[in-house]
């Protein structure tokens, strides 16, 4: 299903307990970062003819309509792999999305390391 | 809801034994329990030939790894433990996570006799890879990324192996690994309970425990069919090395915890049947019973059937038998001191039964038994006596050098993954013991013991184009390969361990097969005096095209009493 | 009384062994400190970050370890001018934490060593070659000029890379300790990875701070290397050890 206007972007989570997501929790906790939960998939952009690789009894795939982080998120790219990213969703105590601030802070502070990555956010 | 492979004849002398019909837990149980994968119900007879015995031999075969007389070093007897282990359906399924858990499980049988692990070795046998776009292709590398990853996180050198490729592995690639582990012999754990344990800790440590990996033993025991290759990917285990390499450094501790203390306690890897068939294994070997609770399993989601907490295969756990008083040590080591439970999600030490006085074994779930049987009809040897052909030179051996008089010896060469050998992505030093690594000569070699001369060398050897021509001859080779390389390095032989990679048992060529390669392997161990001390047989390796080249692979293991002796081959 | 050293182990870390046993045979005063004893760090007097994968590389390489609190006592450690070592992960970790090139914030990395040119692990015996004056590093000082010490890569991330005016000050600022070269000293065709300025090592401006990718206590003994061994003694150091040797006259052993 690849859209009219460019390449098909799907994210791909684990099924099974993400410990990345459960350490990056505890550490931004830990730096004083406003964050009740946090969950991590990798973004990849599909041009024709590819499809995503993945275990289905391991992870849960879904299409990215508009093919660009939501509110609350935070995708970083590494510098020279255009194509993937890893999209980080940072909630509050109420299950709410993350404010810009927020996740430019988790950024800042863990989430990316600017000599290499580069953060994207919703627009 | 993964599918019972027990024949019917089964399920009615289960059902006549119990005198009831087997609740669906019992039923799940046998299925693991009396898979081929746990109980060699048709091959442990055959094995009965080869010769295990010998004054270097510190513990046989029959438990979780062989163990072999080192040396003696600062007044201290030292055993090298070995094991020796397929993953070949998994990773014919998932290749990457197939292979990496292959890594994992032989890893835990090792750690699990009190033993450090210092060594693994992989055998490798591929499909044509030659089209970069194959489905063999992407098998052969995803398998090699597994056994690469796995290893090269809990920090375990990978020293020795070899690899082949031939299209009777297209549909089905073998992965045969070893681990290698030191312990000073009066420090080596046994996988049962002690004696008068009755009434001591049962305890779970590691991983919490999830619904994937239901069905793994019943499922290395079926051949692999195209349409279900789907389906058993929920069968095959995710690995988590990072977890390994802490439970493995906490296990470490407890063994010192305990030998200051001369604590003896029972330590035993969870594999085939998950926490059922460990637990019933360890206490059986002791001549006791258990009861044990499932709603003290730690998990990783809520609400999975007894069934799946029962059985399931979920990696990186191990279990404990501990008298009651240690438990608390044992416990705030793996809990609080290498703090598990902030590791990974829901990764703990936890107590979830007893040793019982009587035989009997039994699971409770909520308000519920569900399960009780007697452990020695669950844990018991079991026996198929299958209809097979003579096979292959078994008359003698002329047949045998025929076979491979003129084939060429294979190297230690690897295949390429962009251009450099497959083994270049293991990581060969860690440790810095690596006397001799991979691709330097036809075996490996360790310097196992700090300050110490001792060297132990290992090399593998198995050709399936001996295998397919005749099978006695592949056993006889396999034997003789190993043991010339591991001479190569300046190494006595000591031991050898086995993994006999076969079809279909129900077909009598196919097992004539096997059991040819048996009476190869029995006869060049016998002529040059050498124990087989590990071992393992995977059998249903078949899938569309037929069945594979009989693959029995060797590894020995070999002394070097002074490093200084090391043969070291001119560099090509 | 000798220098006491601490080798750090995070959860993940593979290569205290090796690191632990060199160092006691050269001399130091050596021990382990476990994540859950980070609390005794303080009363060492320098600290070694072995090898491994701390937390699992997750997030990126060092990153968390970067920010765990046994680092907290590591960083007070270096900007006091304790001696400071990472190997590998280790160097990595010391990377994240803003301690080498040493030129921006704590906690704020400059520089990264990140995947390797090729996406994945390599493991190749190579040599390191120093590339700075033996004199601006108290870890060099007893090393002779351009000093070629073997070593083993064994990374899936070992190549530097920078944005374009940080990989200049770190060129022009002395802070290439070692580049990868060949056994004649050259250094063409020898990286095995892609990183930039042939870096296998970076070192802060004072000199107390030594990051370095391969790893020097994985052929660090006769045995490792049977067939080019010094002298008779199957166990005795070299080879590698010579880079421990020289941080053990630094530490005043």
């Amino acid at each position: 299903m690849q859209s009219m206007n460019g390449p098909r972007v799907v994210s791909i989570a684990l099924k099974i307990p993400d410990n990345q997501a459960y350490t990056a929790l505890a550490t931004l906790r830990r730096l004083g970062v406003d964050v009740e939960r946090v969950e991590r998939a990798e973004i990849v952009r599909l041009y024709a003819g590819q499809a995503p690789s993945f275990n289905p009894n391991k992870h849960v795939v879904r299409d990215v309509v508009g093919g660009e982080p939501s509110p609350g998120q935070l995708w970083i790219e590494e510098m020279g792999q255009p194509d993937r990213y890893v999209a980080w969703s940072l909630f509050d105590a109420a299950g709410v999305p993350a404010a810009r601030t927020v996740l430019e802070s988790a950024a800042h502070q863990l989430l990316c390391n600017p000599a290499i990555e580069k953060a994207h956010y919703a627009r | 809801m993964a599918k019972i492979n027990l024949r019917p004849d089964e399920v009615a002398r289960i059902a006549d034994r119990l005198g009831r019909e087997p609740s669906t837990v019992e039923l799940h149980a046998f299925d693991a329990q009396w898979s081929e994968h746990c109980s060699y119900k048709s091959s442990r007879h055959f094995l009965k030939k080869l010769p295990t015995t010998g004054d270097d031999v510190v513990v046989g075969v029959g438990q979780d790894a062989g163990i072999v007389h080192l040396g003696v070093h600062a007044g201290e007897r030292y055993g090298i433990v070995v094991a020796h282990e397929s993953h070949n359906h998994p990773s014919q399924v998932v290749p990457f996570e197939g292979a990496a858990t292959g890594v994992g499980g032989i890893v835990r049988d090792v750690l699990c006799m009190g033993a450090q692990v210092i060594g693994i070795a992989d055998a490798l046998r591929f499909g044509n890879v030659s089209d970069p776009a194959s489905h063999q292709r992407s098998v052969a590398c995803g398998v090699v990324d597994g056994v690469g990853a796995y290893g090269n996180a809990i920090g375990v050198p990978n020293i020795a192996g070899d690899l082949y490729f031939h299209a009777g592995f297209d549909d089905n690639c073998l992965v045969n690994v070893i681990a290698l582990g030191i312990v000073k012999e009066r420090d080596i754990i046994h996988s049962r309970a002690p004696q008068d344990s009755a009434g001591w800790d049962i305890v779970l440590v590691g991983k919490a425990t999830d619904p994937s990996g239901f069905g793994g033993a019943s499922f290395s025991s079926v051949t692999l069919e195209a349409d279900d290759a789907q389906a058993n990917k929920g069968a095959v285990q995710v690995p988590d090395p990072f977890l390994k390499n802490v439970i493995m450094r906490a296990s470490y501790r407890v063994f010192d915890y305990l030998r200051e203390r001369n604590i003896v306690a029972g330590f035993k890897d969870l594999g085939a049947g998950g926490i059922m068939g460990c637990s019933a294994e360890i206490c059986a070997a002791g001549g006791f019973g258990a009861i044990l609770d499932l709603d003290d399993v730690n998990v990783a989601v809520d609400g999975m059937p007894p069934e799946v907490i029962a059985v399931g295969e979920t990696q990186e756990r191990l279990m404990w038998v501990l008298p009651p008083d240690a438990t608390a040590d044992v416990l705030r080591i793996y809990n609080q001191e290498f703090t598990l439970p902030e590791i990974a999600y829901n990764a703990r030490a936890v107590v979830i039964g007893a040793v019982a006085n009587d035989k009997r074994y039994v699971l409770r779930h909520g308000n519920d038994i569900v399960m009780d049987v007697d452990i020695d009809f669950l844990t018991g040897s079991i026996r198929d006596d299958l209809p097979f052909t003579a096979r292959g030179g078994a008359g003698g051996s002329t047949s045998a050098l025929r076979a491979y008089a003129h084939h060429d010896i294979a190297r230690d060469v690897g295949f390429s993954i962009d251009g450099e050998p497959h083994y270049k992505s293991y990581d060969t030093a860690v440790r810095g013991r690596t006397v001799l690594g991979r691709g330097v000569a036809l075996a490996g070699v360790l310097a196992p013991i700090p300050g110490s001369k001792l060297g132990v060398a290992i090399a593998v050897a198995g050709d399936p184009y001996v295998g397919e021509r005749d099978a006695y001859a592949a056993g006889e080779y396999a034997v003789r390969e190993a043991v010339r390389r591991v001479i190569s390095v300046g190494a006595r032989p000591i031991a050898l361990t086995d993994c006999l990679n076969f079809g279909n048992p129900n077909d009598p060529d196919q097992l004539g097969d096997l059991v040819a390669a048996i009476d190869g392997l029995a006869a060049a161990a016998t002529e040059l005096g050498l124990p087989f001390v590990s071992g393992n047989v995977s059998l249903y390796n078949a899938a569309g095209s037929g069945a594979i080249p009989a693959s029995p692979i060797v590894a020995c293991i070999g002394v070097i009493d002074d490093l200084s002796d090391v043969i070291v081959p001119a560099a090509s | 009384m000798s220098a006491r050293v601490a080798v750090l182990i995070f959860p993940g870390t593979n290569s205290e062994d090796e690191t632990l046993r060199l160092l006691r045979d050269v001399g130091v005063d050596a021990e382990l400190v476990h994540w859950s004893r980070g609390e005794s760090l303080p009363g060492y007097d320098a600290y070694v970050l072995p090898g491994g994968f701390a937390y699992e590389d997750r997030i990126r390489a060092g990153a968390i370890p970067a920010h765990d609190r046994m680092m907290d006592h590591v960083i007070v450690g270096a900007q006091r001018g304790k001696l400071v070592l990472g190997i590998c992960n280790g160097a990595q970790i010391l990377l994240e934490a803003g301690l080498v090139p040493g030129i921006g914030p704590v906690r704020k990395p400059t520089a990264a060593f990140t995947h390797n040119a090729q996406r994945h692990f390599v493991c190749e015996h190579v040599r390191v070659k120093l590339a700075i004056d033996p004199a601006r590093s108290p870890f060099t000082a007893a090393l002779p000029n351009e000093a070629l010490i073997p070593a083993w890569a064994a990374h899936g991330q070992g190549r530097l890379a920078a944005d374009v005016d940080h990989l200049r000050e770190i060129s022009e600022g002395g802070h290439v300790a070692f580049v990868y070269a060949n056994a004649d000293g050259t250094t063409d065709g020898a990286t095995p990875n892609g990183s930039a300025l042939d870096c296998a090592g970076l070192i802060n401006r004072e000199g107390n701070v030594l990051a370095i990718m391969p790893h020097p206590e994985r052929d660090a003994w006769n045995f490792n290397h049977p067939a080019t061994r010094e002298g008779s003694d199957i166990l005795a150091p070299s080879g590698g050890a010579a880079l421990f040797a020289s941080i053990a006259a630094a530490l005043g052993v």
